[in-house]
């Protein structure tokens, strides 16, 4: 059977030979390059010897992770991507998802106040626990002896449960995907001193976890396709037992909240329009969804239509799926 | 010990208290997906479902819009997140992402191409 595929192309490293254990993701054109160019911002779980210190062998100990985020730069069009520094901070505690400010700050949330244990499930189950924080960091671009070396970092954003995925929305807008209690918030920045705070809330009927804002490039007077786009788990109950089985299903759910829809033209509050289910799936072609973006598609390609690609991914992905799906059926 | 009137208050704060969570239950159970069977989205043309090439555990994207591009990071390890994931306190063995090296991949959103595979085929819906 013939199905068709999407390419992507592996970036090559330059100076950074890991180890590279994966997670958030962001990334911002660089603004000084003489060539079009980027910054990628990645979280990484990097396995810390120094705590199994005594121990010889993984056997005898697991290491855990001493979490960071690594700054690389790339050219547009190359097959490489430089690694600039790694950032660190006792902060950055329990990394998730990092959004970046300018080339020299982010934004990264900690997911859990406990890193394991018995606190940890606690505060896996219980949403009174509102132990989660959103950090802002700055640091310095020179090469660094060490991690933490010409890093400071600030608590943005605290008294939230399970504070995850971010991203940008709306024009000013920072958005947090609170997963275990299936809510986005949706905050500003403060240009005095950083902070984030929430303006308004949107409930999903799932766990969410990495947020989108759809920007539709090809938005006229007679139809705007922009809206938030949402990610979760059909069954996070399950997770429970799933996370250490390869051939488990964890079934995902995708979300819109179009912020122009057809029956109201003006600027509207998010949370007064109800989500749409734009995809769903068990789990078979497409396992733990955490991150959905819609790519516009020209109209002129499709006989005036508006039509868009829905890229999903997730954490247990065997590939990133794209759908394409008709706006004009969920705005 | 308890008189009438001292049962009857305790039985209606005890439904005071239950009326109040009742709500943020009924949300906690449908958000966890506890009574929820996973149902799939219709996809009857072929060409509107994609698989990505080589984007193995990618739980990531960001799109960035003044390229058209989107960026991924990804695991490429299909095996290491069931033994060694600390996002879900998975500590199991971390002999493997001692040396994983995962990896960030882009995406042209408008590049295609067809591929044919000897494997069972899979349906583009159910």
């Amino acid at each position: 059977m013939n199905w068709q595929t999407k390419s992507s192309r592996r970036l090559e490293f330059v100076n950074f030979s890991g180890p590279f254990n994966t997670h958030g993701i962001d990334v911002i054109s660089d603004p000084d390059s003489t060539k079009p160019a980027v910054y990628i911002f990645a979280v990484n779980h990097v396995p810390d010897p120094s705590t199994c210190a005594g121990s010889t062998t993984h056997q005898d100990c697991v290491w855990r992770s001493s979490s960071r985020v690594e700054v690389f730069h790339h050219i547009l069009g190359s097959t490489t991507v430089s690694h600039v520094r790694s950032v660190a901070h006792p902060l950055i505690s329990t990394p998730n998802d990092v959004l970046a400010r300018d080339p020299y700050s982010f934004y990264v949330t900690n997911d859990y106040f406990y890193k394991e244990g018995p606190l940890r499930q606690l505060e896996l189950m219980f949403w009174p626990a509102r132990w989660s924080t959103t950090i802002f960091v700055e640091f310095q671009r020179d090469s660094p002896p060490s991690a933490t070396d010409g890093v400071t970092a600030k608590v943005a954003l605290e008294g939230l449960y399970n504070q995850n995925g971010l991203s940008r929305g709306r024009k000013g807008e920072i958005i947090i995907g609170r997963a275990g209690a299936g809510a986005v918030e949706i905050g500003h920045i403060s240009a005095e001193n950083d902070t984030i705070s929430v303006v308004d809330t949107l409930y999903m009927d799932s766990t969410v976890d990495n947020p989108s804002y759809f920007t539709d490039p090809y938005a006229d007077e007679m139809f705007d396709g922009s809206g938030y786009v949402i990610a979760g788990l059909a069954r996070a109950i399950d997770i429970l037992d799933t996370t250490t089985k390869p051939e488990a299903l964890d079934g995902s759910m995708v979300w819109f909240i179009p912020t122009r829809p057809k029956d109201n033209r003006g600027v509207i509050k998010a949370s007064d329009v109800t989500p749409r289910l734009i995809f769903e799936d068990d789990g078979k072609r497409l396992r733990f969804a955490t991150t959905a973006v819609l790519v516009g598609i020209d109209p002129k390609l499709e006989g005036g239509q508006r039509w868009a690609w829905l890229f999903v991914t997730g954490l247990y992905s065997k590939a990133a799926v794209a759908v394409k799906v008709n706006l004009e059926t969920f705005v | 010990m308890f008189n009438k009137s001292a049962l009857l208050a305790l039985l209606v704060a005890v439904l005071l208290g239950i009326s109040a969570i009742g709500p943020h239950l009924q949300r906690y159970v449908r958000v966890a997906g506890v009574f929820r069977q996973p149902r799939n989205t219709l996809v009857p043309n072929a060409d509107h479902l994609l698989y990505i090439d080589d984007t193995v555990h990618c739980e990531d994207i960001s799109y960035h819009r003044e390229s058209n591009q989107l960026f991924l990071a990804c695991e490429d390890n299909p095996e290491g997140r069931f033994q060694w994931l600390p996002p879900v306190a998975l500590f199991r063995n971390s002999s493997r992402a001692e040396h994983n090296r995962g990896s960030i991949h882009v995406i042209d959103p408008q590049v295609r191409r067809r591929k044919q595979t000897p494997s069972a085929c899979r349906p583009s819906m159910l």
